[in-house]
């Protein structure tokens, strides 16, 4: 079985600065008065998953727990400060729908910028074009400038930009709650239809429903540590009882 | 990801870099009514405030100071205009870094084709004004296209530069403006080498600016082809700056998500 991510002991290192010291002079005071300057936060521990290709994994955990930052070390978003990440395959990232909308343009003139944004050419998003404002539904607001949008229509035309390719591996983080239940049911046919056609997804939601249905398999993240790794059913059953203790 | 890999990757986001830059327009000349025409307009009243200073106040007695004048400000205003753009381009686009992938130095890129663009505007007006004031032209300007490029790229390298130094230190902004100010005095924009007293000329040479001015300065003011020797320096200039810039920025590219 061919592996289509792998994550090898990765670490997320940020630090929260408490002043600002971006500039000389505040850097040499707060220097002087020996102040601690940035708490560390790691927000991924050593976290390795190897996910085949085909498969679809689930990702849960509480706020603030690291899922989306595990996300975007695959999207490239963020590097791993100590480990390695390796990717086989082309990424759609459905992390920030729509992000890099210039609310200023048109929902069209928006439609090749987020295209552009995403790598591909201006010919490649002529021919998708039409696909994409079928799919959004949105084709009477296409020369409406997006600032106009409501957020579920923003999150509709963002889906819809995101998807029309087919990419190798969905990377989804929490957004199929947005849009109205027509339009979720339709982002659910389309990934059910990325997972039949034999494509990879990593799959972040609070649903879990959705988990239990969409993923074979699941990790549960705490504090930025992997505390699971199993099938999704007993995956949930680990978060929920986690989630028990936490109350208490 | 290897660096050839990273240099590949430009070129495949290139609608991303011709978004960018078109955006850069608009944005600039958005809500102003004269839009491009600003851009033909700047040098035409520099260059009557320059002549009637430096021709009847100042009774400087050189023939044609304004079109030499003009034809060192334009690739000097090219320059620091590339850099004043970039500057702070990274950190700019911050909120989208932190969420999607791009090849960042498409961003510096982008901020010098922009300035690329609006620069070679301001082209038609220093030519219609150099006839004008009875400045002889020959097919010697043809030369002034390659020299736009090869100033490009040079200006190219010290975007990547500097907008990468900005995101680590933010005082870098202030020094830049210095540097800059410093860096137009010590280059013959407002005058010529010849005009250097000789025991100076010499440090002159050493400032690569000094021969993209002539690269401008020889076809406009003495209808020429710059010598080969200035091409070359200019070239082998652009050549490294462009080298260095790259590698220190995509050394450090994947660090900037987290400092901006
Ligand atoms: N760019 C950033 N800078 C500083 N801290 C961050 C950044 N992104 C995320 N964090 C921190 O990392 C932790 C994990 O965040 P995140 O991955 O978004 O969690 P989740 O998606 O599971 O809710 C949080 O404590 C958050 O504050
Ligand atoms: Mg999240």
């Amino acid at each position: 079985m061919s592996i289509a991510l792998k994550l090898d002991n990765v670490s997320v290192h940020f630090r929260l600065h408490y002043e600002s010291s971006s500039t000389l002079k505040e850097a040499l005071l707060i220097r002087l008065k020996n102040k601690p300057r940035y708490r560390e936060l790691w927000a991924l521990k050593n976290v390795s998953l190897d996910i085949a290709k085909g498969e679809s994994v689930g990702i849960v955990g509480r706020n603030g727990s690291g899922k989306s930052t595990l996300l975007k070390i695959l999207a490239g978003v963020y590097t791993p400060s100590s480990g390695t990440c390796r990717v086989d395959g082309t990424i759609a990232p459905l992390i920030e729908l729509g992000a890099g909308f210039n609310g200023e343009l048109t929902g069209r003139e928006n439609v090749y910028l987020n295209g552009a944004i995403l790598g591909r050419s201006r010919s490649d998003m002529d021919a998708r074009y039409e696909s994409i404002v079928a799919f959004s539904e949105l084709r009477d607001f296409m020369d409406v400038p997006v600032k106009n949008y409501s957020s579920g229509m923003y999150a509709r035309l963002g889906f819809a930009i995101a998807t029309d390719v087919e990419a190798d591996i969905l990377v989804i983080d929490e957004i199929l709650g947005v849009g109205d239940e027509v339009f979720q049911r339709r982002c659910a046919a389309r990934i059910a239809e990325h997972i039949a056609r034999g494509g990879t997804m990593v799959f972040v939601s609070h649903d879990a429903e959705a988990v239990t249905k969409l993923c074979t398999r699941a990790i549960v993240l705490r504090d930025g540590e992997k505390v699971f790794e199993g099938p999704s059913e007993a995956a949930l059953a680990h978060y929920r009882a986690t989630y028990a203790g936490d109350a208490t | 990801m290897s660096r050839p890999n990273k240099i590949f990757e430009i070129v495949k986001y290139r609608s991303l870099l011709y978004n960018l830059t078109v955006s850069e327009l608009k944005l600039r000349y958005r809500r102003s009514v004269l839009g491009f025409v600003w851009t033909m307009l700047n040098p035409l009243l520099m260059m009557s405030v320059m002549t009637f200073v430096f021709s009847k106040v100042m009774r400087f007695s050189m023939k044609d100071y304004s079109v030499l004048l003009l034809a060192g400000l334009l690739p000097w205003t090219f320059f620091s205009q590339s850099i004043n753009l970039s500057l702070m381009s990274i950190v700019g686009k911050g909120q989208l870094l932190k969420k999607v992938y791009i090849p960042k130095a498409i961003i510096p890129i982008s901020a010098v084709l922009a300035t690329l663009i609006n620069s070679s505007l301001a082209f038609v007006p220093l030519l219609a004004l150099t006839l004008l004031v009875g400045h002889h032209l020959n097919s010697a300007i043809l030369f002034l296209p390659v020299a736009m490029m090869i100033l490009a790229v040079f200006a190219m390298g010290w975007a990547l530069l500097f907008s990468c130094l900005y995101v680590y230190f933010r005082d870098f902004g202030h020094m830049t403006e210095v540097l800059l100010q410093a860096w137009f005095y010590a280059s013959p924009v407002m005058y010529t080498l010849e005009m250097v007293p000789e025991a100076y000329r010499s440090a002159f040479t050493w400032n690569p600016v000094t021969y993209f001015i002539e690269c401008f300065r020889a076809p406009i003011f003495s209808g020429q082809l710059p010598d080969s020797r200035t091409i070359a320096i200019a070239m082998g200039s652009a050549i490294a700056s462009i080298v260095v810039g790259l590698l220190v920025f995509l050394r450090y590219e994947n660090q900037f998500v987290l400092k901006v």
